[in-house]
């Protein structure tokens, strides 16, 4: 999993483009599917976007196919208990498409964006709290330092005679229960210890802080996301469903 | 200037302080070197001194404490990181950055430094400890030895007036420990105030100069504090005997011996005061049975990063073998292999002749106790006692049995105190004592200890070669990964070095220290004491004991 998500290094333009455009980009691709309710279109947006990946992200087929397949048995799920609550073998299609369609943004924005240029770019173009956006470092930094642990902690229980290669449901729940406890210590430990070093370099001295590198959106960026906005806007008005998007809006607001 | 006045202080629900009563100053530019055994209190020290103890650990604190002109436990920290930067122990923990610059950018930036200022500063940082070419760089690929430079270079780059280094090279490698110990030489020019906690004497002393200064504390308190010859000659008895520490080998040899004067660094021996022969021993060479036998083994990461590569080799049963070589050459791997924890990509490990992987892991454990390289990792219950106990348990041993060998534990490992502490809560020498315990309770038939003198002092590790010379006596096979030369020398009777994935030699520790080509290759080098030897031609003398007892019988014939 953590390789067919990773970052590649590269040159193309999803590359090229902002995080922050990328991560605007994502949230209206959301948008997008809640207002679309047939299959054919989301399936045309779900081949637009394998595209793109692939043009502008230099993403091949083969590799989207090996990162949709984590996402794909709950999509074939999701459309066949759909199917079989509905009847509408259309809207359970489109229900399972969507779900693909959500994830393929994801898995351009994973493997283009340097996580480092990620964080700067939300707290130099989205005006985030840098704390935040060092949160967001850290957890880049700590997701393999943790799955790192997390197979010492399991060795560390098989060398003491435990069976950790339990299978079925109270297996795995059985392994959670052994291995999340000392995990979450380490967590504790590891942050302390990060907050300590952060804390010994000044961090959180002023509201604000000087940076060295320095990011901001590209007239391009802008031209990119425009275009995918007012996309959103006619096929919401033509083909597409608004008022499934107004009630999300309504029930939010409430 | 740092003065502290009647300095107590007390971890949260600790009873006894961990600083009693410290009184000390240290003038601008001077050269400290803080010497103390396993949780005697030294790094309670530095940390008191950038306000760490008193706003992120929090307990109970008495006395004064100056850092130039501020006080600690009145400032914050990121208040005190202008005046007093903090290089700690453990190299992961400290870097918090994806890249080299980030890293070293990363403290200017938070106070507010101009751009240009920074960038200036952070430069001339990554050129002063030898990194500005890998400035791109990502932390993580970096050796243990190059990220303790990286957090000394982001130390400087904040242009802090004093350096405080909790034993940077604790984790390092012979290689990597030369290579910080350079910079820190390096550090003396810029007349900076440096603060040094560190055990690896043998090489400290090379850099410490007669007007630098050497302050030993002991169970919280300040009991010696003077010049390193004054220290190190006329209280090094007192050192090794009643603060358990190590000395320069070559100042433990001259006060055993009584030769005066006594010579601090390599540079003042005096070699015509042994008067020695060539000696020709004969090593007797037995022959073992086989307990683990490595054919052809390959390994590679998913990723297809090959970590092993070809190795074939033999462990004899009922002695010590020991497995060398730098950090990141593929010890820790092999070991995982060996026991079945990891699947060779090619080749079949032994296991008394049966291929390990067609043996139930309940079953391989049974025979196999393995000692992980950081502790922290193998703990999984909440208390001392519990953790002793949790193999047992698992195994269904009846709970009378269990009890009576747990207090045994207990006893043997000096834990009783600790009996009901989380075990994340104990000294890291305690922690290792603790990870022996849990694991020769199960009484294992071949015992794996990945680097286990790391961060012990010397009690501890002299503690650790009588546990593995009673291991022997009972006919039990240990196997010790180490890059310690001087552990190496004590306890080995079979030496395997392995170097960028491959075995490049297998033999014992004298031909190894005496061969210079494979030591340099393999980022190792020989102790002090056999150096010495060596060029008295005695170059089958590897140890301290070694060349006391038999340069005694030589001077006295």
């Amino acid at each position: 999993m953590k390789l067919r998500l990773q970052y590649r290094p590269g040159n193309s333009l999803f590359h090229k483009m902002d995080p922050s455009v990328k991560f605007i980009w994502m949230i209206i691709i959301v948008f997008l599917l809640f207002v679309m309710t047939d299959p054919y279109s989301v399936l045309a947006l779900l081949m637009l976007q394998v595209l793109m990946g692939k043009f502008g992200g230099k993403i091949g087929f083969v590799e989207m196919a090996k990162a949709l397949a984590i996402i794909a048995p709950t999509a074939f799920t999701v459309s066949l208990l759909n199917v079989l609550v509905t009847g509408d073998a259309f809207y359970g299609a489109a229900m399972g498409l969507r779900m693909l369609a959500v994830v393929v943004p994801g898995v351009i924005f994973s493997k283009t964006t340097d996580p480092r240029r990620l964080t700067f770019s939300l707290v130099q173009v989205l005006k985030v709290p840098y704390m935040f956006g060092f949160m967001i470092n850290t957890a880049y930094r700590f997701v393999p330092i943790f799955e790192d642990e997390l197979k010492s902690i399991t060795n560390a229980h098989i060398v003491r005679g435990v069976d950790m290669e339990l299978k079925g449901i109270r297996g795995r729940i059985k392994k959670l229960q052994i291995t999340v406890e000392p995990l979450l210590i380490g967590v504790i430990r590891k942050s302390q210890l990060t907050s300590m070093a952060v804390q010994n370099r000044a961090f959180g001295a002023y509201e604000t802080r000087t940076y060295i590198y320095t990011t901001k959106a590209t007239k391009w960026d802008k031209i990119y996301i425009a275009a995918w906005i007012i996309g959103f806007f006619v096929y919401a008005f033509t083909l597409g469903t608004p008022s499934q998007l107004l009630s999300l809006f309504m029930h939010w607001s409430r | 200037m740092i003065k502290l006045q009647d300095l107590s202080y007390w971890y949260p629900r600790m009873q006894n302080p961990s600083l009693d009563q410290v009184n000390l100053e240290i003038e601008d530019g001077e050269f400290v070197l803080i010497l103390g055994a396993s949780g005697s209190g030294k790094s309670t020290l530095l940390y008191s001194l950038n306000g760490i103890l008193q706003h992120e650990i929090g307990g109970r604190i008495k006395g004064h404490i100056e850092v130039n002109g501020k006080n600690p436990t009145e400032s914050q920290v990121y208040e005190m990181a202008t005046t007093i930067s903090l290089v700690m122990q453990d190299p992961e923990a400290q870097l918090t950055q994806m890249t080299v610059w980030d890293e070293v950018v990363f403290g200017p930036e938070n106070l507010l430094r101009p751009r240009e200022e920074i960038i200036k500063d952070a430069e001339e940082a990554l050129k002063f400890v030898g990194l500005y070419d890998k400035k791109d760089g990502i932390v993580t690929e970096l050796s243990g030895g190059q990220k303790q430079r990286l957090a000394i270079a982001a130390a400087l780059a904040m242009n802090s007036e004093i350096i405080a280094m909790d034993e940077p090279t604790a984790h390092l490698d012979p290689r990597g420990t030369k290579e910080v110990f350079q910079v820190i030489r390096k550090l003396r020019e810029l007349k900076k105030t440096l603060i040094l906690v560190e055990h690896k004497v043998d090489d400290i002393i090379e850099l410490l100069e007669d007007d630098d200064r050497i302050i030993v504390i002991n169970e919280g308190k300040v009991v010696l504090n003077g010049r390193p010859r004054d220290i190190l000659a006329s209280h090094g008895k007192d050192l090794m005997e009643k603060y358990g520490l190590y000395l320069p080998q070559i100042v433990e040899i001259s006060l055993r011996l009584g030769t005066t004067p006594v010579p601090l660094r390599m540079k003042e021996v005096e070699y015509d005061k042994f008067n020695l022969q060539p000696q020709n021993r004969e090593r007797k060479r037995k022959s073992y049975e086989t307990v683990i036998e490595v054919e052809g083994l390959e390994f590679s990461y998913e990723n297809g990063t090959k970590i092993l590569r070809n190795i074939n080799l033999t462990i004899p049963r009922g002695i010590t073998t020991a497995i060398v070589g730098h950090n990141g050459s593929g010890k820790s791997t092999l070991l995982q292999n060996m026991i079945g924890l990891l699947k060779p990509t090619k080749g079949r490990i032994m296991l008394n002749g049966v291929d390990i992987h067609s043996i139930n892991r309940k079953d391989v454990f049974r025979d196999i106790g393995y000692v992980f390289q950081y502790p922290e990792h193998q703990f999984v219950t909440k208390t001392v006692k519990d953790e002793i106990e949790y193999g047992l348990k698992i195994r269904n041993i009846d709970k009378t049995i269990i009890e009576e060998k747990s207090r045994e534990m207990l006893q043997m490992f000096g834990l009783e105190r600790m009996a009901d502490r989380h075990p994340l809560t104990l000294s890291m020498g305690e922690k290792r004592r603790l990870s022996f315990a849990t694991m020769l309770i199960l009484e294992p038939k071949v015992l794996i200890m990945d680097e286990p003198v790391v961060g012990q002092d010397k009690r501890s590790t002299e503690h650790l070669i009588h546990l593995i010379q009673k291991l022997k006596e009972r006919g039990i096979t240990v196997i010790i990964a180490t890059h310690d030369m001087n552990f190496l020398a004590m306890c080995a009777d079979n030496v395997i070095v392995i170097d960028n994935g491959q075995i490049v030699f297998q033999g014992d520790v004298v031909d190894l220290f005496n061969s210079r080509e494979i030591l340099e290759a393999s980022g190792l080098d020989d102790p002090p004491v056999h150096k010495i030897a060596a060029k008295l031609t005695c170059p089958e003398i590897v140890t301290t004991d070694q060349f006391c007892s038999e340069l005694v019988k030589e001077v006295i014939r």
